[in-house]
């Protein structure tokens, strides 16, 4: 068995160096067609980070209800500091707020004049403590029991904006699934037509192995490796491309606070390799197929 | 080693290549098959190496029965088939030495054995010299010495040569079909298909006679 797999992977070697151009072109072609899956899979990645980032981030604003006396809050906040699925509780009074806000309006400064620090509420920031931020509900329930919370809305853990990237998620996943078929079907028809070049280079050499007893699995093996070659090679080539791309363009710029884009960790670089190697398997055997059958 | 039993086989269905044909060889025995062209005699080569299909009959093989073989159980056969023919169909790429051992390669011999078989063989056909020669640097007998090399290398119980003689002169034909005599005597059975007249009285063995896919003669 390790005889005739080295034999195989002889015959694939011969096979590879008689014809680099057809391997390099084909090895190209696959990059370019596994680079669209590597972008999709970089998007993807990189939203759930963002989704998990922001879905199972640890701040919540509670919204004090108009009456809260501004001088009510720091007591409140030590209170809640003490439960222990909080981290801390940083109280923000009514003028603190619009201070607050106009720092978020810097961009359009005349956006809040005139408006009477009174209809903004008060505020107490939380930072979940980090055992608890899987339990975000309960708290956001023991919360809105406060008399000072118990308004709809009061507390805002930013479900909106997670609801919403989930969306986004899901649509990228769905687009990403078709293209992700694009990208391996085009990888599956250039490594078989790759082979199917190659076999017919080898085709009398083929006629003659099976003249003296080649069973199909001796001539399909270095087909086999010949195709696990060519898309591991074009997924390693897509990698290094991919990655050249993210260092190169400003992306975390572009994104800016989504940011910052981070590259696809090696675990599933590994997958997306073996993964292009299996695939080249599969087209070399779709390839032979019609090669081996019938008997000459 | 070789028994047909009323083969019959139509390409279509007024293309009869052999009609109703039943010989035996024993084991050790060698035949030429005779016959103008188009007599059926590559027809019936073809199916004792399972290169086609017999329309009627039965086929025994080496103790394989043909008509029972299944796809997957056609190189079982063949390990046991030695093919020689007109055209050589050696790969011109590949030293001597790789033609042969690649034979041996298919039976996943270990590379010693295969080293010491081939030279062994390749001396036995007078071409031990020439191991590291590409075949299209050889001379037409030496490229069929080479072709049976490749064909005996692994031992085959039966040995089938369809006109291996036709582009070689007439010295050139006796030195191979001597070849053939000497794997008989070592106990392979040899069927040589050949309109030679004058290799087949040289060499004095049993003649078929084939004629418009019938046998019509057999001094056997």
């Amino acid at each position: 068995m390790t005889r005739q797999a080295l034999t195989a992977l002889r015959t694939a070697l011969r096979s590879i160096t008689a014809s680099p151009v057809v391997q390099l072109v084909a090895i190209s072609t696959i990059a370019v067609a596994l680079m669209v899956l590597g972008a999709v899979e970089l998007t993807l990645y990189n939203l759930d980070r963002l989704v998990d980032r922001w879905a199972g981030g640890a701040d919540l604003v509670a919204f004090a209800a108009g009456e809260t006396p501004d001088d009510v809050l720091p007591t409140l906040a030590d209170r809640i500091a003490g439960w222990p699925e909080v981290e801390t509780a940083t109280p923000r009074t009514r003028a603190e707020a619009l201070v607050d806000l106009r720092r978020a309006f810097a961009a359009e400064p005349t956006l809040l004049d005139g408006v009477d620090p009174a209809v903004v509420p008060a505020v107490i920031e939380i930072t979940v403590a980090p055992a608890h931020r899987a339990r975000r509900a309960a708290l956001i329930a023991r919360l809105t029991a406060l008399p000072a919370f118990a308004a709809a809305d009061a507390v805002d853990d930013g479900a909106d904006l997670v609801a919403r990237l989930e969306r986004l998620r899901g649509l990228a996943r769905a687009a990403g699934a078709v293209m992700a078929a694009l990208a391996l079907l085009a990888v599956v028809f250039i490594i078989s037509n790759t082979i199917r070049l190659t076999l017919y280079a080898r085709r009398e050499e083929l006629e003659i192995l099976r003249l003296v007893g080649a069973t199909d699995a001796f001539i399909r093996a270095p087909c086999a490796i010949e195709g696990a070659v060519q898309g591991a090679a074009g997924a390693a080539a897509a990698t290094l491309a991919l990655w050249a791309l993210t260092r190169t363009l400003p992306l975390t710029e572009l994104v800016g606070a989504a940011g910052p884009i981070e590259f696809l960790p090696p675990a599933t670089i590994a997958i997306g390799v073996l993964g292009a190697a299996a695939v080249g398997v599969i087209a070399s055997h779709l390839a032979t197929g019609r090669f081996l059958r019938p008997a000459p | 080693m070789i028994r047909l039993f009323h083969v019959t086989k139509r390409y279509t269905r007024d293309d009869i290549a052999l009609d109703d044909v039943s010989l035996t060889l024993d084991r050790g025995e060698f035949a030429f098959v005779t016959g103008p062209s188009g007599a059926g005699k590559s027809t019936l080569l073809k199916l004792l190496f399972a290169a086609e299909q017999p329309t009627d009959g039965r086929i025994l093989v080496a103790g394989h029965d043909l008509a029972r073989l299944r796809q997957a159980s056609i190189p079982i056969l063949r390990r046991n088939v030695g093919v020689v023919f007109q055209d050589f169909r050696l790969l011109t790429r590949r030293t001597v030495y790789d033609n042969v051992a690649l034979t041996l390669e298919v039976l996943g011999r270990p590379p010693a054995d295969i080293r010491r078989r081939v030279e062994t063989v390749l001396r036995q056909v007078g071409l031990g010299h020439k191991t590291d020669a590409l075949p299209l640097r050889l001379s037409g007998g030496e490229q069929q010495r080479v072709a049976i090399a490749r064909a005996l290398v692994g031992e085959p119980a039966v040995l089938l040569a369809d006109e291996p003689t036709g582009n070689l002169d007439a010295a050139l034909g006796r030195e191979i079909m001597q070849l053939f005599a000497d794997a008989q005597l070592r106990g392979t059975t040899v069927l040589v298909a050949t309109h030679d007249i004058g290799l087949q009285r040289a060499f004095g063995k049993r003649i078929i006679t084939l004629e418009r896919g019938r046998v019509t003669g057999d001094t056997g």
